[in-house]
């Protein structure tokens, strides 16, 4: 009971640190007090040009310069704001508008006034990009620096009840769990272990930080070299020295488990996707530079405050994709947009709502622990990156370990540059990806285990992973059809087995159902044109023979090998790399067909290789046919929107279960993997140092 | 004594028809006998709108009469082709055209328009329209004296002495090896031969009923005027035979997997010769159908209006996307295959014999142009399916590879076409196969007719493009204990290396003191090898910038689902490559493990990647202009001949396949078929539909 209690409160106190992380913050609260006495001149839209839709330009006239001799504007709408209102203004110091010295100006809610500190007083026009649901009013040039009331953020209420509440169900499932399992005495038998290899394990860590330490010296000589024979001057680009440091630690990698590869093969593909995927991170700047990072950044940083987001204007500049947030074309440009955003991370100056969605929780988690901490927006937005990649190579690295069989099938598919770049950004690409392949591995290993039947922790594991990859996409849904296919004679207690599989089946049909109501109810995706769900369905079924020839026309590019580019190498706004791109279907083809053993003789039955045929087809035709529905305007005569990239998750069942075990390798397992392995990551590190890392270095 | 005699007999009774053959031509000379007396009408050149430097256009009320002839300035040394249109009110479509020649020596054309309908006449002529005079309508049809060609002494006496060589020659080689005697005769299976023509002659009913429903079933659906398509009837009977032989061959697709590869080669072959009419279908045609003419002569070509037609590429010698225009223009080649154009003396290239005896042969029985046309196409088809099948046949494993490459659509297309390509191809293959094969045999020598098999395959293979000569290196991978008088086999290998060596020096020396290909434009090779010496750094840059595009999945569309100037069939290139690799991985028997060593891998890999730099490099110098920073002209198919020397070392001998071999054989075949008669259907039935 004394054990119970301890080890419960262990986990309260852990859980209230982190739940303090994420009610709390530091920043502070800012709101403008009008002051109409220091105006020293006003405009309004009739004394701008219209430029394009939106954008007005102020050029400051010769004779009344003076007037407009000011750092100090407010923004005044003619009516009050209902929800926000955003306004970004560039100014143009006599070499054009540039986005340096770029300023955003939100008006929230209830209010109508907005201000914004320029950093010069001198300048030749204004820019002025309205927000299209408010007019401006008028534009007022002040003496002096705004007057603001700062207060600090005080944490939402119903959320300090919700963490009691929540404090209280850790305390018994910890409670619960210790009974179980007794965690603590595991605990203790793990730290005595390591106490009494704490010499051995103090030089092996003092090793490895020579070795690291070594690495960042060679590196660090190498990228002066580069510099050199580039620029004819001796000196360290930053980039180039991340990268090649990479470079060296993935070489040591390689090094350090060459003698027993085979053992440590889950290990490694481990290090290599944190050592690639860490360096990406630290490499790019916090920009929208996959796909979707406006939604997917907001979901974090709404669970990163369980619910209810305490906005900056770096923030809102990433939700709204503002210039600031997006690639740039160079160096320089990538240093102003880091600045501007780091810059505009000083006031709350908003609040956001929303649902706590699972595959964001890790980002959002890591995002509080470094924003308690004081962190600038660049570390925070990091620190979300590295949740999410921490997790895809914690669920590869299970996944690897689970199986007997067919590792190498996993590794390729697990080190595709488009994987690590999603696993490295703000997505949730990355979890259905990662917790398909735990699930897969799972319904694989079981079957390549002879004369054993699958347990229950397993099923569960397998069940509920598959379930937790399609939380998000419920498209996927035939992912938890794979369960059914597992052989009889692996199912020791059958009810058990099926019910499982059922209730993890019957959830998602229910949440898939529930969304496609909603979907086919709505409005469908604006970005997609004249869209109108309902109406789409309709002209599908009447017209069923021109929809299957549409869909069978999409489907054989969509399908096609050479189509492998768009999934697998493709790093989103950076661009496509194509120089070693045909390398991957090959390399995926080769691992399908030799990557067996006799224990993959027990594996598949033909059922199991049509099915896993048939599941990548339909569920492609399946988000073929959703996008047609809710991105493509009706009756349209191609799918717009259904992007590559979703078939990734569908590869490695379909390599991993199709291939033949009666195709018997004799070669060395060791040499076979360090092959794999190295290809693959030849791969990966030369098509982000192609596309992403050259993009940077002028 | 007795048999040598006969043998020797009946190959000089060959030879001697084939010489026959080669020697004469129904093709006949004509001479207009220009009468002044019933010219009803007459229209000066400079009463015609002149649309371009080649193009005249007459406009023509009221036509006079039927009967028309053009008149030259003067008669001039070499022929003179004039393209005729007929058009009504619209000058964009024709109603009719003709190729006329005005032969050497002559000033006149004549041109009977009986039941045309037509307000404009376009003359378009390709050395100028200066030298037209007048166009004439007469009251009757112009007199043409028509003469056969006789063939010179010279060339009899030297036919025939050709036959006395074969006779001799088959004679002395029995006499001295007694090679009648090691052959195993075996009596033909009168009986197995008899019930495959009457399933043949069945499948042929049943294709026949088939397509006479379907032609049925069209005219109700469509109220098509047409009622059979024999396109279509060739295309359907080809899907029945291939199913056929898949059917019948159950018991033979692993033991002997080799009679499969070659009737389906045949078949799907014949298809693609069949049902299209003669066209410019395949790349180079042009040049190839005029080898293949040269060597269907002994010394002395004669070249018709239509043969001319293929060599100047006029626009209806490519396929067209209806049935009615390729049919008409089949017509009217056959129409305009009646005299002599020209008359010249062309030099004989061995890798066009075959065609050029097909065509020989076929133009001596008097067929019309198409059989003719079509027979050096067959020819080409037997001897690539002969070649592949003696090739899969000498192979212990790794069958499939073989046959996945020799059936690529594009490989197919050249066998059944005009091309040089199917030779290199074929004879890559064979001499590869006796290579593999020979070191797949365990405890066995290679022996010496094995030998002289693979060096001359070999360099047979590259005799027509010297740019290939690595090939002739591969023999001296052979493992030592493999050859057992090894003074004997390396003496061999080096006199086909050298030969080779000698032919390629020969034929560069030609090319870098000459213009080059004009096709590439401002081409000068001396020049670019200036260049290329100039900034080497340059230079090998732009090499791996094109060979990083050469070498890509990208590209294998270009030279395997390639369809030449009929389309590119993309669909069916992620199959092929798929099937490609799983093929070269898995298609691997114990046999295999010792065939080759890491040095005979390496060096695949450096022929494959030197082969494509000598020839960029080639294209670079001869068809490129001078200082561009891209390779032009070098196309993918280049690559077919390097891909089974490569894919056949470059898979694990450690990879063993326990899989059902009939199922494994019968899949990879399968596919392949499908393919390639996807491909027939969508590039070539499509337009004769």
């Amino acid at each position: 009971m004394k054990k119970k209690i301890i080890f419960a409160m262990l986990c309260v106190v852990a859980a209230a640190m982190m739940l303090s992380m994420m009610i709390f913050t530091p920043q502070k609260k800012v709101q403008y007090i009008q002051n109409d006495e220091d105006i020293m001149g006003t405009i309004s839209l009739s004394d701008t040009q219209k430029t394009e839709k939106d954008t007005y330009e102020f050029t400051v006239d010769g004779s009344k310069a003076e007037q407009f001799r000011t750092r100090y504007i407010v923004i005044q709408l003619d009516e009050i704001v209902r929800d926000i209102a955003q306004i970004q203004i560039y100014v143009d110091e006599g070499q054009g508008y540039q986005l340096q010295g770029k300023k955003n100006i939100s008006i929230l809610e209830g209010e109508q006034y907005g201000y914004a500190v320029l950093d010069m007083d001198s300048y030749r026009g204004l820019r002025i990009q309205a927000d299209y649901q408010y007019a401006i009013a008028t534009i007022e040039f002040h003496t002096n620096a705004p007057q603001m009331e700062v207060t600090s953020v005080t944490p939402f209420k119903p959320l300090l009840i919700l963490g009691m509440g929540a404090l209280v169900v850790v305390f018994f499932l910890a409670f619960f769990l210790q009974g179980r399992f007794d965690v603590l005495g595991r605990m203790k038998e793990s730290f005595i272990t390591v106490w009494n290899r704490r010499k051995n394990i103090f030089t092996q860590l003092m090793k490895l930080a020579i070795r690291i330490g070594l690495a960042g010296f060679v590196a660090y000589l190498i990228s002066i070299g580069i510099h050199y024979a580039r620029y004819g001057a001796w000196s360290c680009h930053t980039l180039m020295y991340i990268w090649t440091f990479a470079g060296i630690l993935v070489i040591l990698i390689f090094m350090m488990n060459r003698k027993q590869i085979e053992a440590y093969i889950n290990r490694v593909v481990f290090l290599l996707i944190i050592t690639i995927g860490g360096a990406l991170i630290v490499a790019t700047p916090a920009s929208h530079k996959a796909w979707d990072i406006d939604s997917h950044y907001r979901w974090a940083l709404i669970d990163s405050y369980l619910g209810r987001a305490n906005l900056t204007q770096a923030d809102l500049a990433v939700i709204h994709a503002y210039d600031e947030s997006l690639v740039g074309d160079n160096p320089q440009e990538y240093q102003v947009k880091e600045e501007i955003l780091n810059k505009d991370y000083q006031y709350v100056i908003a609040n956001d709502y929303g649902i706590i969605t699972l595959p964001h929780m890790l980002a959002g988690m890591m995002m509080a622990v470094v924003r308690f901490f004081g962190g600038s927006f660049t570390a925070i937005f990091h620190a979300g990156e590295w949740g999410n990649l921490i997790l895809y190579a914690i669920l590869c690295y299970l996944a690897m370990k689970r199986l007997k069989s067919g590792k190498m099938i996993l590794a390729v598919v697990a080190l595709f540059p488009t994987n690590l770049m999603i696993a490295a950004n703000y997505s949730y690409d990355y979890w259905i990806l990662g917790f398909s392949m735990v699930g897969f591995a799972y319904f694989l290993g079981n079957c390549q285990e002879k004369g054993t039947t699958i347990t229950t922790k397993d099923t569960v594991i397998m069940v509920g992973a598959l379930a937790l990859a399609c939380i998000p996409k419920e498209i996927y849904i035939m992912f938890l059809l794979v369960p059914f296919l597992m052989p009889k004679s692996k199912i020791e207690n059958k009810k058990k087995y099926y019910s499982i599989c059922l209730a993890g089946f019957g959830v998602l049909l229910f949440m898939l159902l529930v969304r496609s109501l909603a979907t086919t109810g709505g409005t469908g995706d604006v970005r997609g044109g004249a869209v109108m769900p309902a109406d789409q369905i309709q002209y599908i079924f009447h017209n069923m023979k021109e929809y299957a020839q549409t869909l069978t026309l999409f489907l054989k590019d969509y399908l096609d090998l050479l189509s492998v580019k768009d999934y697998t190498v493709n790093f989103a706004y950076y661009g496509v790399a194509t120089r070693l791109v045909h390398v991957i279907p090959v390399l995926i083809i080769y691992t399908a067909i030799t990557d067996k053993q006799p224990c993959d003789s027990y594996e598949t039955s033909v059922l199991t290789r049509i099915y896993a045929i048939v599941m990548y087809v339909a569920t492609a035709a399946l988000i073929a046919t959703a996008l047609y529905i809710t991105y493509t305007p009706v009756a349209e005569l191609e799918i717009l929107g259904c992007q590559p990239r979703y078939l990734i998750p569908l590869i490695y069942p379909l390599a991993a279960m199709t291939g033949s075990s009666k195709i018997a390798s004799r070669m060395d397992k060791g040499v076979y993997y360090y092959g794999v392995t190295i290809v693959s990551t030849l791969i990966l590190y030369g098509s982000i140092y192609d596309v992403v890392i050259r993009s940077m270095v002028s | 004594m007795k048999k040598r005699v006969i043998y020797s007999i009946i190959c000089m009774l060959v030879a001697g028809f084939c010489l026959a053959a080669m020697l004469t031509t129904p093709l006949k000379y004509a001479e207009y006998v220009h009468n002044d007396q019933d010219v009803v009408a007459s229209y000066q050149a400079d009463e015609a709108v002149k649309k371009t430097d080649t193009t005249l256009l007459y406009h023509i009320e009221q036509s006079a009469s039927d009967y028309v002839t053009i008149k030259l300035t003067e008669s001039m040394g070499t022929p003179i082709f004039i393209k005729v249109f007929l058009y009504e009110e619209d000058l964009e479509n024709s109603v009719e055209r003709f190729n006329l020649a005005v032969p050497a020596g002559q000033e006149y054309v004549s041109l009977n328009l009986t039941g045309y309908h037509y307000q404009n006449i376009e003359l378009d002529l390709m050395q100028g329209v200066n030298l037209v005079d007048n166009m004439e309508y007469h009251a009757q049809d112009t007199q043409i004296i028509e003469t056969s060609p006789t063939p010179s002494k010279a060339r009899v006496l030297v036919a025939f002495l050709l036959v006395i060589a074969v006779g001799a020659g088959v004679f002395l080689v029995d006499w001295k090896f007694h090679v009648l005697d090691r052959i195993h005769w075996r009596k033909p299976d009168f009986k197995k031969v008899l019930k495959g023509v009457i399933w043949f002659a069945g499948i042929t009913v049943v294709a026949l009923i088939l397509e006479l429903a379907i032609a049925f079933l069209c005219r109700k659906l469509s109220d098509a005027v047409l009622l059979f398509n024999y396109s279509r009837f060739f295309f359907i009977e080809a899907l029945l035979l291939i199913v056929y032989l898949f059917i019948k061959n159950k018991s033979q697709i692993v033991n002997k997997v080799e009679h499969v590869v070659f009737w389906l080669i045949m078949i799907i072959g014949m298809a693609m010769i069949l049902i299209l009419p003669p066209k410019h279908d395949s790349w180079d045609v042009d040049s190839h159908y005029q080898w293949a003419l040269d060597a269907s002569s002994l010394g002395k070509n004669y070249m018709s209006e239509t043969d001319f037609n293929f060599y100047y590429v006029y626009s209806d010698t490519f396929a067209r996307e209806d049935r009615q225009t390729n049919i008409a223009d089949q017509a009217r080649m056959n129409r305009e295959y009646k005299y002599i154009a020209d008359v010249y003396y062309g030099e004989i290239s061995i890798s066009h014999i075959p065609a050029g005896l097909g065509i020989a042969i076929t133009r001596f029985l008097r067929f019309p142009f198409m059989i003719i046309y079509k027979a050096g196409e067959v020819m080409n088809l037997i001897l690539y399916a002969v070649l592949c099948y003696f090739a899969v046949k000498k192979l212990k494993s790794g069958k499939m590879i073989l046959a996945t490459i020799a059936m690529f659509p594009t490989s197919l297309l050249m066998a059944s076409s005009y091309s040089y390509d199917y030779w290199v191809t074929g004879f890559a293959l064979l001499g590869m196969a006796y290579f593999i094969g020979n070191c797949q045999r365990k405890d066995e020598y290679i022996s010496t007719k094995d030998t002289i098999i693979m060096v001359a395959a070999f360099a047979l293979a590259c005799i027509p493009k010297q740019v290939y000569i690595m090939f002739m290196l591969i023999p001296f991978f052979m493992p030592r204990n493999k050859i057992e008088n090894k003074k004997k086999y390396y003496a061999i290998c080096a006199s086909g290396f050298v030969f080779l060596l000698i032919s390629l020096g020969l034929r560069s020396a030609g090319s870098i003191g000459g213009t080059g290909d004009t096709r590439g434009g401002a081409v000068n090779p001396k020049d670019q090898i200036l260049y290329i010496l100039s900034d080497i750094p340059n230079y090998a840059r732009i090499m791996t910038e094109f060979l990083l595009g050469y070498f890509s999945l990208g590209t294998v569309a270009e030279y395997t689902t390639n369809f030449a100037y009929l389309g590119l069939q993309e669909y069916g290139v992620s199959i092929i490559i798929i099937l490609l690799i799983v093929v070269t991985v898995t298609d691997k028997e114990a046999c295999d493990e010792h065939v080759a060593k890491w040095y005979t891998r390496v060096y695949m890999i450096l022929m494959f990647i030197c082969t494509s730099v000598l020839m960029a490099s080639a294209m670079y110098i001869a068809f490129t202009p001078v200082g561009l920073n891209q390779i032009n002209g070098c196309q993918p198919r280049y690559l077919v001949p390097l891909l089974y020397p490569l894919l056949a070392v470059i898979g694990s001998g450690k990879i063993t396949n326990k899989m059902n071999r009939v199922v494994y054989n019968y899949a990879v075949l399968g596919i392949m078929s499908a393919v390639v008669m996807y491909g027939v259907y969508d590039t070539m039935l499509v337009r004769m539909m």
